[in-house]
């Protein structure tokens, strides 16, 4: 009710006399009055004119006063109307009972004095001021409570209120399920539930600060949620701890009039994301850091001897001619490593701010796969490492870039030869499988434990790597290897049982075509099978002289393979099928033309000559028995040799 | 050792199998250098025992412990980063052995920061040197006043 606003009264009564006096009584009063002097007419009045009170009187011509009173408040557009009745004495008893029944807010007996009726009216209309103003309250509470609800549910902190005499949550919002791993309602019933799903490591920091709360009136801390469910990979980072949470619990005391603390309400935020972030800076930066040490490390290490080389030869009292010759090559070696660090380095650079474009060529992998093994044979070989090079029978065609993928070959190789020991196994195998082209290089080395097997791509990481153990290189090798092969629009991974087990790399990469047949390819075609590039297998135990002749031939287009003893030398005439074979015959372990027996056996149709420094005729003639198409003694002359391949 | 015995024997400087002191006796230093980059050791090897020096060489650290047991070197070399066992162990394992009490055995490796020096000396080293190291630096190790070789 507004107070600015002049009461209505509908004043009711049949007799115009005594409706007359009422009316001008509460005129007088300040009221505003209608009148009415039949039920119908008081009906339509009270629902037009929506008066505050209605001073009806119990006799009238129509309708009975009672019901009048009856309809008004059964009416739900009247029903707040308040009701004042009136009665004639004679009647006045009954009709007060019957009045107040039927819904009746007061009842007055005539005669009725001015002032009675005046204050009595006041009365009502101050009771409904009062009846209204509450109701105002509790319908702004309602909406005040409706809007709380929806903002407490629907964030995604955790909102909590918790009374310490009933120590127990009097409320938490239903983000709690996702946070904390708990229902509300089960967090409200027992307050343990809240407790418990903390981390074991920061339980009791949590618990004391809430307990301090009541002293020192709030809290603002950092824990761990351990029993939390919901996505463990987030925003792409990876969430330490799988499912575990970090919140930022925010805790105050709320104090009742008196000021003392009777409860507290708090907002845990989940923090998860900003703490991965906060985490992965921190280990990028300490990896940063690291891989400095280490780069200082590996750029000191080929410097030392370098420097003591240089000493040497500096020397006042001189020094001997070999000694002289031995300084340079080791200068020579040590620089070469120096500069291979160095190109790796600038090439991560570049590539990891993709600066580099690759060409887009049509290539043979097995011919990068050929000629990248012969630029990491000096390595492996240096380590007594056996490299087998498997390459059947069809060629996977990709679209590539040449240099780019030799080195994911490479890099790969070098790897495996690395964390291989000496005299260790390693293979390459370059196939098309399932319509893809597939790469894969295996070794027998240290192997790779399962937690880092996602991580050895991963710059400037050395799994396994500490500063007190040997090694060698920055750990950019394989992540140079990621990237090249994803510019390729392949992927790469690693395979490995553990540490000790070995290691084998995979890279696969989209084929333009398998071609055992194309031109440009390193593959035969039938029709040329009389003239043109032949599949040869150079088998000689003294790498430099096998390396060499390979070269030489496959820089005239032949696809050649090669073999340092007689087992790989049979392992391969089975593989690659070669329909050229140069032996040495004095490889040690077997005897040459047992070896070319055998050989002639798995190989009926191959072109066999024998390649020696022997050159009499009885060697000769021991070689035909033994197999040998032809004899060509060492240095080989290429123009007799491209004359026998023809 | 991969050390060219032919080219030091025509230098003077070796007597039966192993390189020896041209007889200076107060500049010759019983010396173990210990590094798994063969070319280092071997180089720092024919310099040292070039400048009148018994030069042996280990390329592990397991073979350095065994070494230097039998020959009680008076100044040991010695990288960090070694296969088999690394530097700190065996330096810790050689104060251990009679007669190495009082070697000098110095860290001779690229890595280079605080850290690194604290763990080298914990381990018993008694100067931590960074590669490359200059001739000077070497020269003035060498000085140092040394017990009598046993």
């Amino acid at each position: 009710m507004n107070e600015a606003r002049r009461a209505v009264i509908l004043n009711v009564d049949d007799n115009d006399g005594a409706r007359y006096a009422k009316s001008r009584v509460l005129r007088l009063a300040g009221f505003e009055v209608l009148e009415a002097a039949d039920g119908a007419t008081a009906l339509a009045q009270a629902s037009e004119g929506l008066p505050d009170l209605v001073l009806l009187d119990v006799k009238l011509p129509d309708i009975s006063g009672l019901e009048v009173c009856r309809r008004i408040k059964e009416d739900p557009a009247t029903a707040s109307t308040l009701i004042l009745q009136t009665s004639a004495s004679v009647t006045a008893s009954e009709d007060k009972v019957r009045a107040l029944d039927g819904g009746a807010d007061n009842f007055l007996v005539a005669p009725i004095e001015p002032a009675e009726l005046v204050a009595n009216v006041r009365a009502l209309l101050r009771l409904r001021y009062v009846e209204d103003a509450y109701r105002r309250v509790e319908i702004a509470l309602k909406e005040s409570e409706e809007r709380f609800r929806q903002i407490a549910e629907n964030i995604t902190d955790v909102f909590w209120i918790y009374d310490f005499s009933e120590r127990r949550f009097l409320y938490v919002n239903p983000a709690c399920l996702r946070v904390w791993g708990r229902q509300a309602a089960d967090i409200c019933a027992d307050p343990e539930q809240w407790f418990s799903a903390i981390h074991a490591d920061d339980r009791e920091t949590a618990e004391s600060a809430f307990l301090a709360l009541p002293r020192l009136g709030e809290y603002d801390i950092e824990y761990r949620i351990a029993s939390a469910s919901g996505p463990s990979r987030l925003a792409g980072l990876s969430v330490p701890g799988g499912a575990m949470r970090w919140v930022r619990d925010r805790g105050f005391v709320v104090r009742n009039e008196a000021g003392a603390p009777y409860r507290a309400a708090g907002i845990a935020q989940d923090i998860t994301i900003a703490k991965a972030a906060a985490d992965f800076l921190l280990e990028s930066d300490r990896r940063k850091d690291e891989f400095l040490a280490t780069l200082a490390h590996e750029l000191r290490n080929p410097l030392a001897p370098i420097r003591s080389a240089i000493d040497l030869l500096q020397l006042p009292q001189g020094v001997p001619p070999p000694m002289v010759a031995q300084a340079h090559a080791m200068i020579a070696r040590q620089l070469q490593h120096l500069t291979r660090l160095v190109d790796d380095l600038l090439d991560v650079a570049r590539i990891t701010r993709g600066k580099v474009n690759l060409k887009a060529e049509r290539i043979d992998l097995h011919a990068i796969a050929t000629s990248t093994v012969e630029s990491v044979r000096s390595f492996i070989d240096e380590r007594d490492q056996h490299l087998q090079v498997s390459l059947p029978d069809i060629h996977p065609i990709v679209r590539g870039d040449p240099v780019r993928l030799s080195q994911i070959v490479g890099n790969l190789l070098h790897n495996a030869s690395k964390y291989s020991p000496r005299g260790g196994q390693l293979a390459l195998n370059v196939s098309c499988v399932d319509g893809q082209a597939r790469i894969s290089v295996r070794d027998n080395g240290i192997g790779i434990a399962a937690e880092s097997l996602d991580k050895v791509f991963d710059l400037f990481v050395q799994v396994g790597h500490s500063p007190d153990s040997a090694q060698d290189g920055l750990g950019i090798g394989l992540s140079l290897v990621k990237r090249l092969v994803e510019m390729h629009g392949g992927r790469v991974a690693a395979f490995s049982s553990g540490g000790g087990q070995g290691s084998e790399f995979v890279v696969i990469l989209p084929l333009l075509e398998e071609s055992g047949a194309q031109p440009g390819a390193a593959g035969l075609r039938r029709a040329d099978r009389a003239r043109g590039p032949r599949r040869i297998l150079v088998v000689d135990d003294n790498a430099d002289a096998a390396d060499a002749i390979s070269m030489l031939l496959g820089s005239s287009g032949h696809e050649v393979h090669t073999a340092y003893g007689a087992l790989e030398a049979i392992e391969k005439a089975a593989d690659v099928r070669p329909e050229v074979i140069l032996l040495d015959i004095g490889l040690p372990g077997m005897d040459g033309y047992e070896l070319a027996r055998e050989l002639r056996r798995i190989r009926k149709d191959t072109l066999l000559i024998a390649l020696t420094g022997y050159g009499q005729d009885k060697d000769r003639r021991k070689a035909r028995e033994a197999g040998f198409d032809h004899h060509l003694t060492k240095p080989v002359d290429l123009d007799g040799l491209n004359a026998l391949l023809d | 050792m991969e050390l060219d015995m032919k080219a030091m024997q025509q230098a003077g400087n070796v007597v039966g199998g192993t390189v020896a002191s041209d007889g200076d006796a107060a500049g010759a230093r019983s010396i173990l250098i210990v590094d798994d980059n063969q070319d280092a050791a071997d180089s720092l090897g024919a310099l040292l025992s070039i400048m009148g020096n018994e030069v042996h060489i280990a390329y592990d650290g397991a073979q350095a412990l065994e070494m230097a047991g039998e020959l009680i070197p008076q100044i040991v070399l010695m990288d960090i980063g070694l296969p088999k066992m690394n530097g700190y162990e065996a330096a810790r394992q050689m104060r251990g052995l009679p007669g190495l009490r009082d070697a000098l055995i110095v860290a001779l490796t690229g890595w280079g920061q605080g850290e690194d020096r604290r763990r080298s000396r914990e381990a018993g080293f008694d100067h931590h040197l960074v590669k490359p190291v200059a001739l000077d630096d070497l020269q003035s190790i060498l000085a140092q006043p040394m017990r009598q070789v046993v």
